[in-house]
């Protein structure tokens, strides 16, 4: 059965290439351009997941009205933001409506669809096996990396991550001790525009969502002017 | 902070110092002093104007005299005023004297302003004796002179002799000692004569003699003369008194002085007289101002001018009128003013006399020259106490043959003075009371706006701080005022609220741009990544998908640089700072950067002990990358970059210094440095684009540490240099 995805984009060249780009994986792709014409369509067809642009037509929060008013309905559709708006607002805006991931314009189609088979990926293991397989686990010290389930742990509590902070944290895991520079960083978000403050941004996240679980977590270190490392000696 | 310290920049600044707007009024004030200078200027003017019409005025008075007089030759002639014609060497001429000589007093003080016009007799007048004339025998000087109340003549006598000798107290003989003669004739009538001798000093005995001056005619002393004879240093003086009714046109009057120098024989030695030879008209014939023409000229009228008649041999023959001038105009002088100029001045001159022995002297050269051109001469001269000036006009008599005198008129100028100095008062005083109102008001005024514009300078100078931001986008000074400050203050307010707006949309610009980029950036790199799916490949497809994807990679991180600084004044939210050790990470940093910029040399400072702070790290970091990059990329080659960190304990601060040598900061962009999309830099890095918010960042990171920066160019070495101070925890 063809996952069905809907795009809500206002932008008719940008939601073409989306749809396109899904489509060329197999997906059912309805594409809508307001919230009001996402919203019939929705109700006339659920999707299985929903991309989302925040900013539609003159409603700066459109995107987010239109999440609000999905997971009213139907908690359990996972939601993609995809949005030029960067801001630390947005953000938490963004993910406090439970929304799975936040993703920043430009994107690459490549990133896009990745994104989205891991986001099927991890949803199906999470409905269908709750319970990750310990044999794709990954143990460093206290910390449980799952790459196939995308999930980590720290001393056994699970930790929330974007895909994006989950290779973040993966990369730096991996190699506990090594600095890493802000460019060898870089390639590792997959993104196609990242700059020192998007890797700031990203390591300030997963710090303050690793110290939710535990406040004397202090394994990401600075390495002055050169970047991060993973040290929790 | 000074940026150019030249001599041309303190000159500036002196001039700045000296150009206040207060000292400049007070200037202008000073050109009001010109107004009095100026009326003083139009005084003189009016002054030369008013004395050229009292001149001519003058003169036609004198005109008039002359015209009356002239060819009145019988006027100076003996028949009807004046005995006979006059000559200089045989008549006694009269003068008239102020005061009254004091016959029992052995000096003679009362002639001493005539002295110098007593005419001496010495051996060309001997009429008798004088063998082995020697000038020591016997010489007098002689003056005659009317008094003031015309009641009396008296004669100066002042005899120098060897040997003094009175009259012997024994014997009846009234010759036995020097004595005087006085030879007097009426008109036609046979001559008199008489003697004056004394025994002591003192008044003199007066006999009348018979023709022979053998023996008195009565042996009575006559009573009509009085005369004293006094020893002096060298002789002795005579005074004599004649009633002036013996005196009339048609008298003659001769003297002579006997000299005795035999103690024991009494006989004459010398006789010297007035007069040269025992001729018929040997005698003298006395001068005495006219009645006839005094009269005559009586009837002129003209106040405070004095008239005088005076022949062709320099006599004045009539006088009327006086110089005596007497002004009061207190009553019409200026308080305030007329105190000013008597206490600079001294008060001003009321009464002015001016007898006219005193002068005379002043006038003969026009005299002689009036009498030789026949035509009228002018001049002004000061008076002889100098507080004034007689203006004089002397006009000639026309003879039909010669000139037959002048008429002299004399008129001071105290009248205009006086007018002039009452003018001068007021004008200078009035000025003076409007200058002084006018300044004193001008000055309040500059004073309240200096004050003022003080002010509103102090505050607009506030309203951006150290580093440039707005702090405030209202003025209060003045801002209600309603004049044309009020109308800057309210401008300056509407200027910071404008540009404080356009901060705010600079400040804001990055991220609208990024956000209006990034959704076609988003349509070209879906698009590309499209293509590149559909289009077979062959190498030149390759190659320009490439160069595709590297344009959009470029702006994409333009775009991403635009929004840097956003982007870090979202991360640094209050309540998500930590403690760290900032000399930690200094060295740390400083280390790392030194690794990857080998070719930089850096001379590092840095305090032994921690430096604590509450922050964000990589903020700092970021800071450091901007500060550094930027002494990189503005330093002259080869040169050190000086990083220094200071622990100020006190005010519990840390600043970390960056100085670099290199090319100076232009004054001009220094107070904007620190804006957001401002930058010095004049040729650009395509591979690196400038937006001129490295510098921003550096603000932003430095005050959400509690701190400041601040830019300077150094002082010694050509360079500039960068200082950040941020709050310890």
């Amino acid at each position: 059965m063809n996952r069905k995805i809907a795009i809500v984009e206002d932008d008719a060249d940008q939601r073409e290439n989306y749809a396109d780009a899904l489509r060329g994986q197999g997906y059912e792709i309805t594409a809508y351009a307001s919230k009001e014409e996402a919203l019939e369509g929705f109700s006339a067809n659920l999707p299985d997941l929903a991309i989302l642009d925040v900013m539609l037509g003159e409603n700066h929060d459109a995107g987010f009205e239109l999440c609000a008013e999905l997971h009213r309905q139907h908690p359990s559709i996972p939601v993609i933001f995809l949005t030029a708006r960067d801001s630390e607002m947005d953000r938490v805006e963004g993910l406090s409506l439970e929304a799975w991931d936040y993703l920043i314009k430009p994107i690459t189609l490549d990133y896009l669809t990745v994104r989205v088979s891991s986001l099927f990926r991890i949803e199906e293991r999470l409905t269908h096996s709750p319970s990750p397989t310990p044999a794709s686990d990954t143990l460093c010290g206290d910390l449980t990396l799952n790459e196939s389930a995308m999930s980590v742990r720290w001393k056994e509590k699970p930790i929330e991550l974007t895909l994006t902070e989950f290779w973040l944290v993966e990369a730096l895991a991996k190699s506990p001790g090594d600095a890493f520079s802000y460019e060898a960083l870089m390639p590792v978000t997959r993104q196609t525009i990242v700059e020192k403050n998007t890797i700031n941004g990203h390591i300030r996240r997963i710090r303050i969502k690793f110290k939710r679980i535990d406040p004397d977590f202090n394994c990401i270190r600075n390495v002055f002017g050169v970047g991060y490392r993973w040290d929790c000696e | 902070m000074r940026f150019l310290t030249g001599p041309f920049d303190q000159l500036k600044r002196q001039l700045r110092e000296w150009g206040g707007i207060r000292t400049k009024l007070t200037f202008a004030i000073i050109l009001f002093l010109t107004i009095p200078v100026m009326g003083y200027k139009m005084l003189v003017e009016m002054k030369q104007f008013l004395q050229q019409g009292q001149e001519n005025a003058l003169s036609m008075a004198a005109q008039a005299v002359s015209t009356v007089l002239h060819d009145n030759a019988e006027l100076f002639n003996p028949e009807t005023g004046i005995p006979h014609a006059l000559s200089n060497e045989q008549d006694l001429y009269v003068h008239e004297m102020k005061e009254t000589p004091d016959l029992d007093n052995p000096d003679y003080e009362e002639w001493r302003p005539m002295l110098e016009r007593a005419i001496e007799y010495s051996q060309t007048h001997i009429l008798q004796g004088g063998k082995g004339y020697v000038s020591g025998d016997l010489s007098f000087d002689h003056l005659l002179g009317v008094s003031s109340d015309k009641r009396h003549i008296y004669a100066l006598f002042r005899v120098t002799d060897n040997h003094t000798l009175f009259r012997r107290t024994k014997g009846l003989r009234v010759d036995s000692g020097d004595h005087l003669r006085i030879y007097l004739q009426h008109h036609n009538r046979p001559p008199k004569n008489y003697l004056a001798t004394a025994y002591r000093p003192g008044l003199m005995s007066i006999y009348q003699m018979d023709e022979q001056w053998e023996k008195p005619t009565t042996g009575m002393h006559e009573r009509i003369f009085t005369a004293s004879m006094h020893p002096s240093a060298n002789g002795y003086t005579i005074e004599l008194k004649i009633p002036k009714k013996l005196i009339d046109e048609t008298t003659s009057l001769s003297f002579s002085i006997i000299d005795i120098d035999d103690k024991e024989a009494r006989t004459i030695k010398t006789e010297i007289g007035t007069f040269k030879e025992w001729t018929e008209a040997y005698m003298n014939r006395v001068f005495l101002p006219a009645p006839s023409m005094e009269r005559m000229i009586h009837a002129i009228d003209l106040p405070d001018a004095r008239f005088s008649i005076t022949d062709r041999h320099r006599r004045v023959v009539a006088t009327t009128g006086s110089l005596l001038t007497t002004i009061s105009r207190g009553d019409e002088r200026n308080p305030i003013s007329a105190l000013l100029f008597d206490w600079i001045f001294g008060s001003p001159i009321q009464q002015f006399d001016e007898p006219i022995r005193d002068t005379r002297e002043f006038s003969w050269s026009a005299i002689d020259l009036a009498l030789r051109s026949g035509e009228e001469q002018r001049f002004i001269r000061p008076s002889y106490d100098g507080l004034a000036e007689v203006i004089t006009v002397v006009y000639p008599i026309h003879g039909e043959e010669e000139e037959l005198g002048v008429v002299v008129a004399e008129q001071s100028n105290l009248r205009i003075l006086a007018e002039l100095r009452v003018a001068l008062e007021n004008v200078v005083g009035i000025t003076l009371l409007v200058i002084l109102v006018a300044s004193l008001i001008l000055i309040t005024i500059a004073t309240r706006l200096t004050l003022r514009l003080h002010r509103l300078r102090e505050e607009t100078s506030q309203a951006i701080d150290e580093s440039g931001r707005i702090t405030t986008e209202r003025i209060h000074t003045e801002r209600h005022a309603l004049d044309e400050l009020g109308d800057l203050s309210r401008s300056i307010s509407k200027m910071l609220q404008r540009l404080s707006r356009y901060n705010h949309y600079l400040a804001r610009m990055p991220r609208m741009l990024k956000h209006e980029i990034l959704n076609p950036l988003n349509i070209v790199s879906t698009s590309l990544e499209h293509l590149e799916q559909e289009i077979p490949e062959s190498e030149k497809s390759q190659k320009y998908l490439r160069k595709s994807r590297r344009g959009i990679g470029r702006l994409g991180s333009m775009v991403q640089s635009l929004a840097e600084a956003s982007s870090l004044e979202d991360a640094l939210t209050p309540g998500s700072e930590e403690p760290f050790d900032l000399r930690e990470l200094l060295e740390e940093y400083l280390d790392n950067y030194q690794n990857t910029h080998t070719l930089q040399h850096f001379q590092v400072a840095l305090p032994e002990a921690a430096l604590p702070i509450n922050g964000w790290p990589y903020a700092i970091e970021q800071m450091l990358d901007n500060l550094l990059n930027n002494a990189i990329d503005y330093s002259f080659p080869g040169k050190p970059i000086e990083v220094e960190a200071l622990l100020n304990d006190e005010q519990r601060v840390v600043s970390i210094t960056i100085s670099n040598e290199g090319p100076p900061i232009d004054i001009e962009i220094r107070d904007s440095l620190f804006e957001s999309m401002v930058s010095s830099r004049k040729e650009s890095n395509p591979e690196r684009p400038h937006l001129g918010l490295g510098l921003y960042i550096v603000r932003l990171v430095a005050t959400h540490h509690g701190g400041q920066v601040i830019a300077h160019n150094r002082e010694q070495t050509e360079g500039s240099r960068f200082t950040v101070t941020l709050s310890l925890s």
